[in-house]
């Protein structure tokens, strides 16, 4: 990401998201969490969509190492899928900017609901426990990511204009 | 490229948690991170007041007046108290011990609860003396220890997690035992023989062997205690005594000179 065109709306971005990945919330059940976005998912995949020059593999991986210390997560654990989403977002990233915003959250869906089952079974390799929160996770990206998306299309067309 | 991180990741993944090789880079990692916690947990903190400030203005003298009980009743016990710890320390000159009598204390905040492991965040770090293998404890009793730090903050492994384990004796007949976490809101006792006599409500603390954690402190009350007649040992589950889902302020123990007691390394994992 290029600093001089907008870089920081992005940085700024990724470390709102990590607030909000480490966002506790009062007053609401344990289980309601399940349904938290994996937001680092969400973001990179927005901007990935909106801003493909400004995003790669390799900053979603170092990204991912913050939220891996911010959630007492193995490092690398939250980079490996961080990287992984994005690469397969800029591989197909002219095809899913002509796709309408519903279309593209179920993209998202699919995508949080893998890199959950992804992030479950290193547990299980790494760890030796097996803890995957069905496809909640995904239903929350698939809800938070058009509300980004019409949150922040407009800031990212003017902010990163180069 | 995507390969090379991919592989990577599972490297580093692997070494963190087999070794303690990367806890330094995940030292300056969290500290960098830390203030995010510290405004991830405002919300949580905002709605504990607004609570505080809703509650009936009866309640809370009443509270008010429990709370002023309480101190009576606590200053009087510390009365006692004081006079028996001034006797156990000149036994324990006379048996030249170099066990404290007293540790120092700090008060540190909960800012984040991790269910897998069961872990939770402190608002304190190595900046305020807090060191990895340090025992945290609330009013009631023992609540796990320190596992990692950054400057700002500290995670801490809950003694119900399965990887804990911790000495214990029965405050009844000082029968010992190692006290594991069953992952979920309780505890076991391990390998322990059907002849030992623990009973039904029996008073746990730690015994203090293997240094990581202080004499005394209350670890929790046997629940049950299953004895299979073909089986060599008991199944014995505990409730622990600190409220682990409830207190939101903790005390990280401390030793004389604000470090970590001797031999503070986390506890081995069970099993």
């Amino acid at each position: 990401m290029n600093p001089r065109h907008g870089g920081w709306l992005i940085g700024l971005s990724v470390v709102v998201a990590m607030t909000l990945a480490a966002f506790q919330v009062p007053f609401v059940p344990n289980w309601l969490g399940w349904l938290r976005p994996e937001w680092g998912v969400v973001l990179f995949f927005f901007w990935t969509v909106e801003a493909p020059s400004r995003t790669g593999v390799v900053s979603a991986w170092l990204a991912g190492l913050f939220f891996d210390v911010l959630l007492d997560a193995p490092l690398g654990s939250h980079g490996i899928g961080f990287a992984a989403t994005t690469y397969l977002t800029a591989r197909f990233q002219s095809r899913l900017a002509m796709r309408t915003l519903a279309q593209r959250a179920i993209v998202v869906f699919g995508m949080v609901t893998a890199v959950g089952l992804l992030n479950a079974t290193i547990g299980l390799l790494v760890r030796g426990d097996f803890v995957w929160r069905a496809p909640l996770a995904g239903i929350g990206a698939a809800i938070a990511y058009p509300v980004l998306a019409i949150a922040m299309s407009g800031v990212a067309a003017k902010r990163l204009r180069s | 490229m995507l390969t090379a991180l991919l592989v990577l990741s599972l490297g580093i993944m692997l070494v963190d948690e087999k070794t303690s090789l990367l806890r330094g880079a995940r030292f300056v990692l969290w500290t960098v991170a830390s203030p995010l916690q510290f405004v991830a947990n405002l919300p949580s903190k905002a709605g504990g007041a607004v609570g505080r400030t809703l509650a009936d203005h009866d309640q809370l003298r009443g509270r008010l007046a429990d709370l002023e009980r309480e101190v009576l009743y606590l200053r009087g016990l510390l009365t006692r108290h004081d006079a028996v710890l001034t006797e156990n320390v000149r036994l324990r000159e006379l048996y030249e011990s170099r066990q404290r009598a007293r540790e120092d204390m700090l008060v540190a905040e909960l800012v984040m609860v991790s269910a897998s492991p069961l872990t939770i965040t402190l608002d304190k770090g190595q900046l305020h003396g807090v060191r990895v293998g340090q025992a945290v404890i609330d009013s009631a009793g023992l609540f796990g220890q320190v596992v990692e730090t950054s400057a700002l903050a500290s995670r801490v492994l809950l003694i119900t997690d399965s990887s804990h384990s911790v000495p214990v004796r029965v405050l009844r007949n000082d029968a010992r035992a190692i006290a594991i976490g069953d992952g979920e809101d309780g505890l076991a006792l391990k390998d322990v023989p059907t002849t030992l006599d623990v009973r039904e409500g029996d008073r746990l603390v730690t015994s203090g062997f293997g240094r990581r954690f202080p004499t005394g402190y209350p670890v929790g009350v046997v629940e049950t205690v299953i004895v299979a007649p073909a089986d060599l040992f008991a199944n014995i589950t505990v409730r622990p005594a600190a409220a682990l889902d409830r207190s939101r302020q903790v005390l990280v123990v401390l030793d004389a000179n604000g470090t970590a007691p001797p031999g503070g390394e986390p506890s081995e994992p069970a099993g």
